[in-house]
């Protein structure tokens, strides 16, 4: 052992880790033949490192349950309402509450003279399609469902209300007007740099969601969406062409760079190594927050076409880049791997 | 993840009766305060960024296809937000979720109780990383080792169960455990001792499993 003060447990970690240092190897050899129980130890490490750290689909789930999260722990946010001290304006406000429902409930309580039955009637008569249309509408819009939503937002004006789509059932946590969920399920719901700087407060995302005005970028996160949707039900083809759908046709948009890594991922998937390559790379070309991703991705995609020098360097950048990612140990004992079979 | 932290929050959240190493060292500590306030990008952050490390924990203890993934994960990151005004910094936050998520899963799984079927998927767990892959029979060999691992863990006492799981199926050495669980390094070893003579005895009561503490530590299939 090069350090005598160390413990004989740590060489299996490190040895599992990749991180053995010179003249270990042997050393762990000769004390995994003298003691069963640090053999016994090892060699259940290696069964629980045999299960990947990071597997397709890791980016969306970490979103949805921290979003799930956030929106549990919400209520303790609104504490402060039970703070608040009363001020004058608050106490104008209550009046001016109270004076509008009292105006409000005249017309029912009071009696009215003949001329005013009327008005007063006509208010308690169902509105006129028009109005009813203006005043519900845009409640569906703050909850749109996935596919729908591009369409609710178009048509909205030509739509009875009781007839406009509700969130679907695999809508991934619970969404509603106030709440700064967003794009759920897909991979652009993790915060990017942008997201944490610009300080994501909810009224600039409420202002977001009331928004009916986004063409383009609605049908492109609705094709991201989908092909996330089919990704996790195991339609990996479908999953495909409506990502090469994504990129075709919003070719310029974040959803389509987003999709780069998420292609890239299902061709790997499929044995597309080569296409697969392209994809890593083309993301690579451009910064974003699944650099990381798309590093192990080009670094996997290269191991299997066997371009062990580009592997290499993939597996450098990512390691000089993340030092402290999940995928560190995956690739320290990959380049422990490579440096052997250049060695042999 | 981690570089998506402001760096100018790191000297203005921090308390004075804290580690000072330990802040310099620890990039996600900027956030501690600000969470603790109740700040919601920064709670996004953090959790965004331990986000993996809770994820693969609870894989491992749990079993990476158990359909409870996505609930104990939410449960740990729940706990450790609470948990923080309880950080003193003698560890990285990283490692403080790490160990909040790993206590999770366990009182999950205990609180799930004695369930034949519980692991039955496992079995066929996905290898996305791994060089060689194994062939069949040693992953279900593989397999049946973690089951019983997983199984003593319940049975344990949980601060035996904790570092158990932290050495054997997370790979922390003795140092590390004993720094996440605030513990002396005697008293881990300790630990792990009579954890580790838990899982011989578990071992040598499976004729197959046998095979691993008599002398054959390589797959003898």
């Amino acid at each position: 052992m090069s350090n005598p003060n160390d413990h004989p447990e740590n060489l299996s970690v490190r040895s599992r880790r990749g991180a053995l240092r010179s003249g270990e190897e042997a050393e762990l050899e000769r004390l995994l033949a003298a003691s069963p129980a640090l053999r016994m130890a090892h060699q259940v490490g290696k069964d629980f490192d045999q299960i990947a750290a990071v597997e397709g689909g890791d980016e969306q789930r970490i979103a949805r349950f921290v979003e799930r999260t956030l929106a549990a722990r919400a209520p303790r946010h609104r504490r402060w309402f039970g703070r608040l001290r009363p001020s004058p304006w608050m106490a104008a406000a209550a009046v001016f509450a109270v004076c509008g429902v009292a105006f409000g409930l005249r017309g029912v309580w009071w009696p009215q003279p003949s001329a005013t039955v009327a008005t007063s009637n006509a208010r308690l008569l169902p509105r006129p399609a028009n109005t009813a249309r203006k005043m519900t509408a845009p409640r569906a819009v703050t909850e749109p469902n996935d596919e729908t939503s591009a369409v609710t937002t178009q048509s909205n004006q030509n739509v009875a209300a009781p007839n406009l789509p509700t969130p679907s059932g695999d809508q991934a946590a619970p969404v509603n007007s106030t709440s700064p969920i967003r794009n759920l399920g897909s991979p652009s719901a993790l915060p990017t740099p942008e997201d944490v700087r610009n300080d994501d407060s909810p009224r600039k995302d409420s202002t977001a969601i009331f928004s009916v005005d986004q063409p383009a970028e609605s049908n492109a996160a609705a094709l991201l969406r989908q092909a996330n949707r089919a990704r996790s039900a195991g339609e990996i083809d479908r999953a495909a062409a409506l990502l090469k759908e994504l990129q075709t046709k919003f070719g310029s948009s974040p959803e389509a760079h987003v999709s780069l890594v998420s292609l890239g991922k299902l061709l790997m998937l499929s044995g597309s190594r080569e296409a697969a390559l392209q994809q890593f790379t083309s993301y690579l070309e451009r910064s974003g927050p699944l650099e990381e991703e798309a590093l192990v991705g080009r670094a996997q995609a290269l191991q299997g076409l066997g371009r062990a020098s580009e592997e290499r360097n993939t597996w450098e950048r990512l390691l000089a880049h993340f030092p402290g990612s999940v995928y560190a140990a995956a690739a320290r004992k990959r380049l422990v791997a490579l440096s052997k079979g250049v060695a042999e | 993840m981690l570089r998506l932290i402001d760096e100018s929050g790191r000297e203005s959240n921090s308390s004075s009766d804290e580690p000072a190493g330990a802040r310099q060292r620890d990039p996600l500590h900027a956030l501690v305060g600000k969470c603790i306030r109740g700040d919601h990008v920064s709670e996004r952050t953090l959790l965004t960024a331990v986000g993996p490390a809770v994820l693969a924990i609870v894989r491992r203890v749990m079993g990476s296809q158990s359909p409870e993934i996505d609930d104990v994960c939410q449960e740990a990151s729940i706990g450790l937000l609470s948990a923080l005004p309880s950080f003193r910094a003698e560890c990285t936050v990283l490692h403080f979720a790490c160990r909040v998520a790993l206590l999770t899963s366990l009182a999950a799984r205990r609180r799930r109780g004695n369930n034949p079927r519980r692991d039955s998927n496992d079995v066929v767990e996905s290898d996305e990383l791994v060089d060689n892959a194994p062939s069949p029979a040693e992953l279900i060999d593989s397999a049946r080792r973690r089951t019983v691992l997983r199984d003593l863990l319940d049975e344990l006492p949980l601060p035996q169960a904790e570092v158990l799981a932290l050495h054997v199926a997370l790979g922390h050495t003795v140092e590390e455990t004993s720094a996440m669980i605030g513990a002396p390094v005697n008293t881990v070893r300790s630990r792990l001792r009579r954890g580790l003579s838990a899982l011989r005895d578990k071992f040598s009561q499976d004729r197959k499993l046998r095979e691993v503490i008599g002398g054959r530590h390589e797959q003898p299939e």
